[in-house]
């Protein structure tokens, strides 16, 4: 009886006893922009990985929880129910994303990319009647995360352990800072030169008001233009004297007049 | 014939005369005769139609940047900084200005009248000193435009569900529009790219979830619908589902080209406008009355 007793012990012992297998779930590769986000992360998609310890018909489930609260994770048996998304942070842990085995087929060569995404469901957040909700995740973490294989909610096979994923902190907008960190060459060039010249134009000009203004007209010899004759025009005085000026220095080198000499 | 004789002889007496005062100075002017002056003129009139052509071309320039074809305005409008369209505004006025006063200045060194050389003087010192205060705003503002001012207005304003106020309300929108066919036409996302959206908050981010929308949609490589191709890879990032450069380089190139277009062309005209001002000065204080 007791040898039935220790046997029969054995036996349920071999069948609440977990598969653990050596592999570890994997982070999507990095030429995914969004692989981290604020609230979300992808992981690789679990394929050949359970294929020699489950049946196509076992469900494989991820198994999520805040790394500082690993240790107190146990696999769920019956009639314990799976920790669900609407408790979590509370509760420290919930399960997800379950799908049978045949929806990850072991496809060696294939080059397509097959990522789970976690936390890419919004419409269950609240919604108790899916406590399977692929929720976006509400802190940033760190994170641990393995896949369990479970047949009829009996756990079957699991993974390692991925630790310490990380999703990444939003900082406020208003830490950034706009200014420039300096001017730029082209400014300093372009404000320090024309201001120079408009300096330069206005000292000019006033100094040629007050030239202009200290000849008076009465000793307009001194300039470089003889006086016009007494009833000659106002006009044009730079053309028409200089052309007299030069008549009369031909006339009087040539010692008399020619013809009439009408001014 | 005796009269003539005796004016002359007056006349050479007044030469002796005012050559002996004069001095070397007259001998001088006498030595540079008609054809100097023509030749100054001549300067003097070349120098003023470059500068109406001139004038005429800042004008062309600054309504075309006004005309603002790839309406940005609504970001310069947001920032409170719009000074760069302040300067191509001057920048037209002042052409036109400028075209107007070297018809002016023409007409007043081929006729050498002081009234009208006086009033060219006048007026172009003010429109000198219009277009220098247009060339130095047009070369400062343009230094404010930095990458982290358009990511910060793009984050506080993009999508703004709560403005603060009517003024608020109207730059959030044009931001939005702005930036939404930005990302639509360019084929671009944020100011620096998609990571602009996770690596800070925002108002966006403030009523889109971030598992939802790890960045808009507008980021989305689209069909001819406007409907993204594929949403999946769009929120996951695979390359060719949506656009992963940034924005910046098509904000920032046409204001570059908008700011030192207005300066340097202004910088231009102004140093050859500062010889023939001088010139012209000199040449006005040659004028007797």
């Amino acid at each position: 009886m007791t040898a039935f007793r220790v046997l029969l012990l054995l036996l349920l012992t071999d069948i609440y006893t977990t598969q653990k297998i050596t592999e570890k779930p994997s982070l999507a590769g990095p030429e995914l922009r969004g692989r981290i986000t604020t609230s979300t992360f992808a992981l690789n998609q679990p394929r050949c990985i359970f294929d020699t310890y489950t049946n196509t018909t076992d469900e494989i489930w991820l198994v999520v929880v805040l790394t500082s609260e690993k240790s107190k994770f146990v696999n769920p048996v019956p009639p314990k129910s799976l920790p669900a998304y609407q408790d979590f942070p509370l509760n420290s842990s919930y399960m997800t994303l379950n799908t049978a085995r045949l929806n990850y087929p072991c496809l060696p060569d294939s080059t397509d990319i097959t990522v789970l995404r976690v936390g890419s469901e919004t419409s269950c957040m609240t919604d108790r009647s899916r406590p399977n909700c692929n929720g976006p995740l509400p802190v940033p973490g760190p994170y641990s995360v393995k896949f369990l294989a479970m047949d009829n909610s009996q756990p079957k096979a699991e993974t390692e352990w991925l630790d310490d994923i990380m999703l990444k902190t939003a900082q406020q907008s208003n830490t950034i800072d706009p200014q420039p960190r300096r001017r730029s060459a082209s400014m300093i060039v372009i404000t320090t030169i024309l201001s120079i010249l408009l300096a330069i134009l206005l000292v000019c000009f006033i100094a040629t008001l007050i030239y202009v203004c200290l000849t008076p007209a009465s000793s307009a010899q001194q300039r470089e233009l003889s006086p016009e004759e007494s009833g000659g025009s106002r006009r044009g005085g730079v053309k028409l004297t200089h052309y007299r000026y030069l008549r009369k220095q031909r006339d009087i080198q040539q010692g008399g007049p020619r013809g009439s000499d009408t001014l | 014939m005796f009269s003539s004789y005796k004016d002359n002889c007056v006349c050479g007496f007044l030469l002796e005369s005012t050559a002996q005062q004069g001095g070397l100075h007259e001998v001088l002017k006498m030595a540079k005769g008609d054809n100097g002056v023509r030749c100054f003129q001549g300067l003097l009139v070349l120098g003023n139609v470059i500068i109406g052509l001139c004038g005429i071309a800042l004008t062309a320039e600054c309504i075309f940047f006004v005309s603002d074809q790839q309406t940005l305005y609504p970001l310069l409008e947001a920032t409170n900084n719009d000074d760069i369209y302040g300067a191509a505004w001057i920048g037209i006025f002042v052409g036109f200005a400028l075209f107007n006063l070297a018809v002016l200045g023409i007409v007043g060194v081929i006729k050498s009248n002081r009234a009208m050389l006086l009033a060219y003087i006048i007026l172009m010192l003010i429109t000198y000193a219009f277009e220098t205060a247009s060339c130095i705003t047009a070369a400062t503002h343009r230094d404010f435009f930095t990458r982290n001012l358009f990511l910060k207005q793009m984050l506080e304003k993009y999508q703004n569900p709560e403005p603060l106020n009517n003024d608020d309300k109207w730059m959030s929108e044009g931001v939005t529009r702005t930036w939404d066919r930005l990302m639509l036409q360019h084929e671009c996302c944020g100011v620096n790219g998609p990571s602009d959206w996770q690596n800070y908050m925002s108002k966006f981010r403030n009523i889109n979830s971030d598992s939802e929308f790890p960045w808009p949609r507008q980021c989305c490589v689209m069909n001819v619908q406007g409907i993204p191709v594929n949403l999946d890879g769009c929120k996951l990032g695979v390359s060719g589902y949506y656009n992963d450069k940034g924005c910046y380089e098509l904000i920032a190139g046409p204001m570059d080209r908008h700011a030192w277009g207005v300066a340097w062309f202004g910088f231009a005209i102004l140093c050859w406008t500062f010889w023939v001002l001088l010139c012209t000065m000199f040449y006005w204080s040659r004028i007797e009355y």
